[in-house]
């Protein structure tokens, strides 16, 4: 399947004609904003377009492809496989995970039930984030974060959007490909974008993914299970997230994981992370470039904060 | 001899229309129970897997009687490509073509397609409902038409014999 097709499958008809009609390919798509009465958004090429009918891309509001509210129907049913209630967990979320590891990120009513949400109803805006494997991304990062051929424990920092699960992804690969045993708990399905248990992306030949379990439980799971030298995850900050993460390290395995943040500083604020931050859990810190050039290296910090690249 | 080997024929004959208006009768109930058994594993996956209804019905083509399998194989197929804007239209349009043709009671057809007007929609539960719903009305023309079954299998056994007798006699 062609990079991005599966996104092109979850789009309303309307807009999928457009879109052949003018040639644009999902491939070089980075994210489509869907909004109930307002104009479609896209960014292509790493800059954003209206979409419209007659020119495809488009920088004029005004002429502009305007998202329906029977569009926004027919993108749910696509977008769920006309089967919402198997997304009922991932949709208390606020994000439904699809084929391919894109994430369709929803906004609506949200439905509370004993002070925590239930689900979401009356869905109005639409989110649509393309993942990208790109193979050898990561190399420039694994070269400064490893040790005679032997990953060091790595936390990668960015805002969102930055190309941190497409740095992790290339990460996993290729330590899994240099000969070390890769246990990935891909919660979001994300990471390999698993289909019916097996990885659509290329995650090495010695990684085991366990596909849609939370991470606190899927860390301690593979431990016990599959004995991997590393465990990579995705997006850590919760209490749960960083007790596992110790657990895992107390058992000698090497930490890569993920984290929202702008600078290693800013992870300081969450107490759970500021705890493995000063407990030195992790021996190499990677920042990444903003929105712009998704996955480009800002800079590299050791433990002790000594940059290491620049 | 050759009146002999008539007598035989129109027996034979008889008799064997009977049985096969007899088998034919016997299939309904057949049918409905092995939709029955396709409706459970349906529900089984939805409950045990949350697995979507594309992928499901995939999965359970395999494990269905021979007869369903086109029907559900295409409905998987329509639904995994995406071309039709809701669920109802993709299953109406696979009963309408695999599965009315082959079912000799009609009710269960219409069962299938008002259960496919509301699967999908909302959470687990209401899934499951639905397919219990589903199946408990399969269930009561199951129950309705055993009776009917049975009385209809002996008499097609019987008038088959019989009429075919008859013929015998006012031919000999």
């Amino acid at each position: 399947m062609k990079e991005g097709q599966e996104v092109f499958q979850i789009l309303p008809l309307e807009i999928r004609n457009t879109m052949s009609k003018h040639h644009l390919d999902i491939g070089k798509m980075q994210e489509i904003r869907l909004r109930v009465q307002q104009p479609i958004l896209f960014r292509y090429d790493h800059q954003e377009y209206f979409l419209s009918k007659e020119r495809g891309r488009e920088s004029m509001k005004e002429k502009a492809q305007v998202f329906t509210n029977e569009e926004l129907r027919q993108a749910m049913e696509y977008i769920s496989g006309y089967s919402l209630y198997a997304y009922e967990e991932q949709l208390r979320n606020g994000f439904i995970t699809i084929r391919g590891g894109h994430r369709v990120g929803l906004v609506g009513s949200v439905v509370m039930e004993g002070g925590n949400v239930k689900t979401l109803k009356h869905i109005s805006c639409l989110n649509i984030r393309i993942a990208h494997q790109v193979k050898e991304c990561a190399r420039n990062v694994y070269q400064r974060c490893q040790e005679e051929g032997m990953l060091l424990p790595t936390l990668i920092i960015s805002p969102p959007g930055c190309g941190k699960t497409t740095i992790l992804r290339d990460l996993i690969r290729i330590c899994s490909n240099q000969g070390q045993t890769v246990g990935v708990v891909d919660e979001r399905s994300e990471i390999g974008a698993a289909y019916q248990g097996i990885p659509q992306n290329d995650l090495g030949i010695r990684t085991d993914l366990l596909d849609g379990c939370s991470k606190g439980e899927g860390m301690n799971m593979l431990i016990r299970s599959m004995a991997p030298e590393i465990i990579a995850v995705d997006e850590v900050g919760t209490k749960e997230d960083v007790e596992a993460l110790f657990f895992c390290a107390f058992r000698g395995c090497t930490l890569l994981a993920t984290a929202h943040g702008r600078s290693r500083e800013s992870l300081l604020k969450n107490p759970y992370m500021e705890e493995a931050l000063k407990k030195k859990m992790f021996q190499r810190y990677v920042i990444l470039d903003g929105r712009s050039r998704p996955g480009e290296i800002k800079k590299i910090f050791d433990e002790n904060g000594v940059e290491l690249y620049d | 001899m050759i009146k002999i080997l008539g007598v035989f024929m129109v027996m034979a004959a008889g008799i064997s229309f009977g049985f096969s208006r007899a088998a034919k009768e016997q299939k309904k109930l057949e049918q409905g129970i092995a939709l029955k058994r396709m409706l459970y594993l349906l529900q089984g996956e939805i409950r045990y897997g949350f697995t979507p209804l594309p992928e499901a019905i995939a999965v359970i083509a395999g494990k269905t009687a021979e007869e369903f399998r086109p029907f559900l194989t295409q409905t998987a197929k329509q639904l995994q490509s995406y071309a039709e804007s809701s669920f109802s239209v993709v299953w109406k349009k696979a009963i309408e073509d695999h599965l009315r043709p082959i079912m000799i009671e009609p009710k269960f057809s219409d069962i299938l397609l008002a259960m496919g007007e509301t699967i999908g929609y909302l959470d687990k539960e209401m899934q499951e409902k639905t397919i219990s719903f589903a199946i408990e009305q399969i269930e009561d023309v199951i129950f309705q038409m055993k009776d009917q079954v049975i009385r209809n299998c002996r008499m097609y056994r019987s008038l088959g014999l019989s009429f075919s007798a008859l013929i015998v006699i006012i031919l000999v």
